[in-house]
């Protein structure tokens, strides 16, 4: 059931909420923003009759962040890079020939990505505090020293910048002092550091998509970084009008052109939309505490999961102003997050706070009232995704999240998942050994994989049979993907001389390579 | 918002200022008409603890122009560094050298031996030197702007180490030409020791008594003012405040609800109204201004320094919260407000060209605060926490019970907080504003603090840094160490560069 909107609480006009806000300029380029002392917030949220500071209390945390179980493998069309985080090494895999070749690198690599053009790979060093840039030929390598205490990193689009960050979802294992409001800027060409100082514990770090700027949201404060400039300084713009206790900024999505940043903070009414060239700050109604937005698979549109009213809120990415179509959702049960079909005809809504053992359909092409259909699952969920094709969805349950479930339920306080045919929704619930870690799909749809915490074993899921087999490994597995435009899986493993499998499902052929990092002297 | 009108209410009868050392008892005294605070209208219940009090400004490190003089506690010398060719020269002092100051022609350093009880001043470029003998047990050290006078005293905020019979109401005035000693008795436990703007006299406050020292005197003598009524049990003179002119003083006292003024040069003493219980005041850095935190009433008073009776402007503060401490910033155009006691964590921006219907724009912070400290010359400020004030905070935060500072913009407020793992100690600051220098208690490194960008970048050094300092007009810092034989590293801000001198001591009786 769709309703219209109420107009008034839509507010494309920035005067009164200028005045609120405090625009910060940190550099000669003029933000039109209030500053500070202009503001008189001195009460912090609620004081003003502006549609700001909504209760957005619906007695439910907020969501897991959407699970990163699926990561692109470092790849270029003819190698894949793989971090061996305890070993300092990556290893590169000739994905014709399945050669393998490590390279030394800094201290705990845990991440590597390959620029654009493919012949850089970066490597992020943990606990050395720096990058290791890897030509992906000759595997040469520089250094370039970050910030310390970073443990997560992220590529421009056309892999000319690097921003490595604290992601404060993670463990943190930082000694000395300490700031957590920093971000390392690396120029990938050069090797040019740039320290930046952003706001405190930055939820999210973004470059749009033309390359041209970076952002970064903490709950008080946007920061948008000029990437065109010589010398690229962070612009502070305020976007919470409670200066004391800001509200978690727990989403941030860009409009495909680059120039409108949205944010999601958590037990708002509404969304803050920063024009990034201006700083000019605003907001768009968006029901009541907003828990998921998403961007359609298209581009085209902005999904708002607004879970205190119970509504999705439709938003047209080219014109973020425009009205929004709003879908009620049935008030059966929660809805708190969803995910999206590859061709944007469906989503799946679900809740991973409220541990409500169910997930709702969405038919985008349905008539208006038979939209959404209720399915019911074994357990609660932490996350759920969709098959490259769109064909199947798994869901993920947690250990803890019983439902209904009996007590001497072979799935009671057990991990598990569920394939779901996205025909007919017809689930299959799979008990597992132990959580899932990693998940990979060919890129054709028909197959998925999971890796399992601390166990020698790789899971294949045939997504159109719904069926699942167990492949043994020789140890247990670190990092699992898919050599790009092939079926071929590759499984590192934990082992003091490397090892690394290589499964081929058609055949259920498995081939191990034990003792390649041997070789890391003499292949270089 | 109030205004009111010059209030005298209340005359306290000088002592004889030429008679000699006679303060009037209390039968002598008129009745003091002090109004109570339900009366003025302020906020009653302030029932917390005093606002910790204000680190002394920072004054510059004991330089002459060319040198840099350090003292070493435990070796019984004082080291001067030449600013140009980084020569280190030790010269013996007395026992226990605890502080050194640079009189202001430059010409000679004046250390005081707290374990020998005397001061020591050496020529700053042969230093040659000679002693004179103090009062005992006295702790901290003044020097007069015109290099003509020092002041020793004992500050009973420090630990006391006294032995023996002891009187805590003594102070040692030392003329430095000549090192002629006076010893006076001024009231007990002087809470701060001051020399006037003008040269012309030196005071001395405690919680009873301001005491005025005429140094223009030939036998100098102080002439004791009573500046509370309540002579059983008198309210803590928390702030001693000078006037520009040198001819005024105002103290303001905890708990009560006016300040008290005394007239210098007659002893005349007046009260002026200021809210409830005030608990900070300031000088703005024109010296135009008095700026007096009321935070039993969460009121700025703001006096005029040429007419203190005429009606003060008085600003409300933001209701519902805290605010015991001020500082203003060296530009006058903005102060920050914030509360040691209340353990809040958030500061309160106040543009001082606001009109005063406008309440200051609060912020939050990561922890409670200990102290602020604007930072002259970088548009910033730091910020001290207090480790156990972790106001919101989940214990697994990564700044829960732990030691840290921020930085905080002053043109917009934003902050970057710092987890540190030893509390904060001493700042040095660069000339040029842009970069100080950042001493931890015990640790063996100091933090670079890179004010502009607001970052930070850790400086591992080979022992336990003593003291830190900047070398005049350069970007080389120095830190002195913990070492048998002395140990001082000097460390250029700019370059990274990091020197350090160890054994130095080995000269100490070859330099003089």
């Amino acid at each position: 059931m769709r309703r219209k909107p109420n107009l008034l609480l839509l507010s494309p006009h920035f005067g009164p909420l200028l005045a609120a806000l405090a625009g910060i300029g940190c550099s000669a380029s003029e933000m039109s923003g209030a500053y500070a002392f202009d503001s008189g917030t001195s009460e912090g949220s609620g004081a003003q009759d502006d549609g700001f500071g909504g209760d957005g209390d619906d007695g439910y945390v907020p969501e897991e962040p959407e699970a990163e179980l699926a990561k692109p493998p470092a790849a270029t069309p003819r190698y894949v890079f793989v971090a061996n985080t305890s070993r300092n090494t990556v290893t590169r895999i000739d994905s014709t020939s399945l050669d393998v070749i490590t390279a030394p690198v800094g201290v705990g690599p845990t991440q590597v990505l390959v620029s654009e053009n493919n012949a850089l790979a970066v490597v992020f060093n943990e606990d050395s505090d720096d990058l290791t840039l890897l030509d992906t030929e000759s595997l040469s390598s520089r250094s370039v020293g970050l910030r310390p205490n970073l443990n997560t990193m992220e590529m421009s689009g056309d892999g000319a910048w690097v921003a490595a960050w604290h992601n404060g979802a993670l463990a943190d294992t930082s000694t000395g002092a300490t700031s957590y409001n920093e971000v390392s800027l690396v120029n990938v060409a050069s090797g040019m550091h740039i320290p930046l100082i952003v706001g405190y514990n930055p939820r999210a770090v973004r470059f749009s998509a033309d390359g041209q700027r970076l952002l970064v949201v903490s709950d008080e404060v946007l920061s948008i970084i000029d990437l065109t400039e010589p010398e690229p300084e962070p612009v502070r713009v305020r976007i919470a009008l409670d200066t004391i206790d800001p509200p978690l900024a727990e989403e941030l999505v860009l409009t495909p052109d680059g120039q409108v940043a949205i944010i999601r903070q958590f037990g708002a009414t509404e969304l803050v939309v920063v024009e990034l060239a201006t700083g000019t700050v605003g907001a768009i109604a968006v029901g009541d505490n907003p828990t998921d937005i998403d961007v359609t698979p298209d581009g085209s549109q902005a999904v708002a999961v607004a879970r205190g009213s119970n509504e999705l809120w439709i938003y047209a990415l080219d014109d973020i102003f425009a009205e929004p179509s709003v879908v009620v959702l049935p008030d059966a049960m929660p809805f708190g997050s969803i995910v999206m079909s590859p061709d944007n005809s469906r989503g799946l809504l679900y809740s991973t706070a409220s541990g409500v053992p169910a997930f709702a359909a969405w038919d985008r092409a349905a008539p208006e009232g038979e939209e959404i259909a209720l399915y019911g699952l074994l357990k609660g969920i932490s996350g759920m995704s969709v098959s490259p094709d769109g064909a199947a969805a798994l869901a993920i349950h947690p250990t803890s999240q019983n439902g209904d479930l009996r007590g001497d339920s072979p799935f009671y306080n057990r991990d598990a998942v569920t394939l779901i045919d996205m025909g007919d929704y017809f689930t299959n619930p799979i008990r597992l050994t132990a959580k899932p870690v990693e998940l990979a799909s060919t890129s054709d749809g028909a197959l998925g994989f999971i890796t399992l915490e601390d166990t020698p074993s790789l899971l294949q899921l045939d997504y159109s049979r719904l069926i699942h087999d167990e492949i043994p490994l020789s140890s247990a597995a670190a990092h699992l993907g898919v050599i790009p435009e092939s079926q071929t899986v590759y499984v590192s493993q934990e082992h003091s001389l490397g090892r690394i499998s290589f499964y081929t499902p058609s055949t259920g052929q498995l081939q191990t390579i034990t003792g390649f990092e041997l070789n890391a002297a003499i292949e270089r | 918002m109030r205004r009111l009108g010059p209030c005298l209410l209340g005359l306290f009868a000088a002592a004889g200022c030429s008679s000699g050392n006679q303060a009037l008892t209390a039968f002598d005294m008129p009745a003091l008409d002090r109004p109570s605070p339900s009366a003025e209208g302020g906020a009653a219940g302030d029932t917390g603890a005093p606002e910790a009090p204000e680190p002394e400004p920072p004054r510059p490190p004991a330089a002459a122009p060319r040198y840099v003089f350090v003292p070493n506690p435990d070796r019984g010398t004082v080291t001067r560094v030449d600013a140009d060719s980084l020569q280190v020269i030790t010269a013996a002092v007395g026992v226990e050298p605890t502080a050194v100051e640079v009189t202001a022609d430059g010409g000679s350093a004046v250390v005081l031996n707290e374990g020998s009880d005397e001061l020591t001043v050496l020529a700053v470029e042969s230093l040659s030197g000679a002693s004179v003998s103090l009062r005992p047990n006295l702790n901290a050290l003044r020097l007069s702007g015109d290099s003509q006078w020092a002041v020793a005293w004992h500050d009973g905020a420090e630990p006391d180490r006294s032995e023996g019979s002891s009187s805590y109401n003594e102070v040692s005035l030392v003329r430095l030409d000549g090192l002629a000693h006076h010893p006076l008795i001024v009231g007990y436990n002087p809470r701060q020791v001051r020399f006037t703007a003008d040269h012309r006299r030196m005071v001395a406050v405690s919680d009873d008594y301001l005491c005025i020292v005429d140094l223009r005197a030939d036998e100098p003598t102080p002439v004791r003012v009573r500046i509370s009524a309540d002579t059983v049990s008198p309210p803590e003179a928390e702030e001693l405040l000078l006037s520009p002119d040198g001819a005024t003083a105002i103290v303001r006292q905890f708990g009560e609800n006016s300040l008290t003024l005394v007239d210098l040069e007659t002893g005349e003493a007046r009260l002026l109204p200021v809210g409830d219980n005030p608990t900070d005041i300031d000088l703005s850095a024109d010296g135009a201004e008095a700026v007096a935190v009321a935070r039993g009433s969460n009121e700025l008073w703001v006096y005029d320094m040429r007419d203190l009776f005429a009606p003060a402007r008085v600003i409300a503060l933001p209701a519902g919260m805290t605010f015991g401490s001020l500082v203003l910033t060296p530009d006058d155009r903005a102060g920050l407000l914030y509360s040691t006691s209340s353990g809040a964590p958030l500061f309160a921006a106040w543009d001082r060209a606001a009109a005063d219907t406008e309440s200051p724009a609060v912020f939050g912070l990561i922890k409670g605060v200990a102290d602020i400290e604007v930072l002259p010359g970088s548009q910033r400020a730091l910020v001290r926490h207090a480790p156990a004030a972790n106001g919101e905070l989940d214990a697994g935060s990564p700044f829960y019970n732990r030691e840290a500072i921020t930085l905080l913009s002053l043109e917009d407020s934003f902050t970057n907080p710092i987890r540190l793992d030893a509390p904060p100690a001493e700042l040095a600051r660069r000339d040029d504003g842009q970069v100080g220098v950042l001493r931890m208690e015990g640790a063996d490194s100091v933090l670079r603090l890179d004010f502009d960008r607001m970052l930070h970048d850790e400086v591992p050094l080979s022992s336990a840094v003593e003291h830190v300092g900047m070398m005049p007009g350069r970007a080389l810092s120095y830190a002195s160490q913990a070492h048998d034989l002395g140990r001082i590293s000097f460390y250029d801000t700019d370059t990274g560069a990091l020197q350090t001198i160890t054994g130095f001591e080995l000269n100490a009786a070859v330099a003089r």
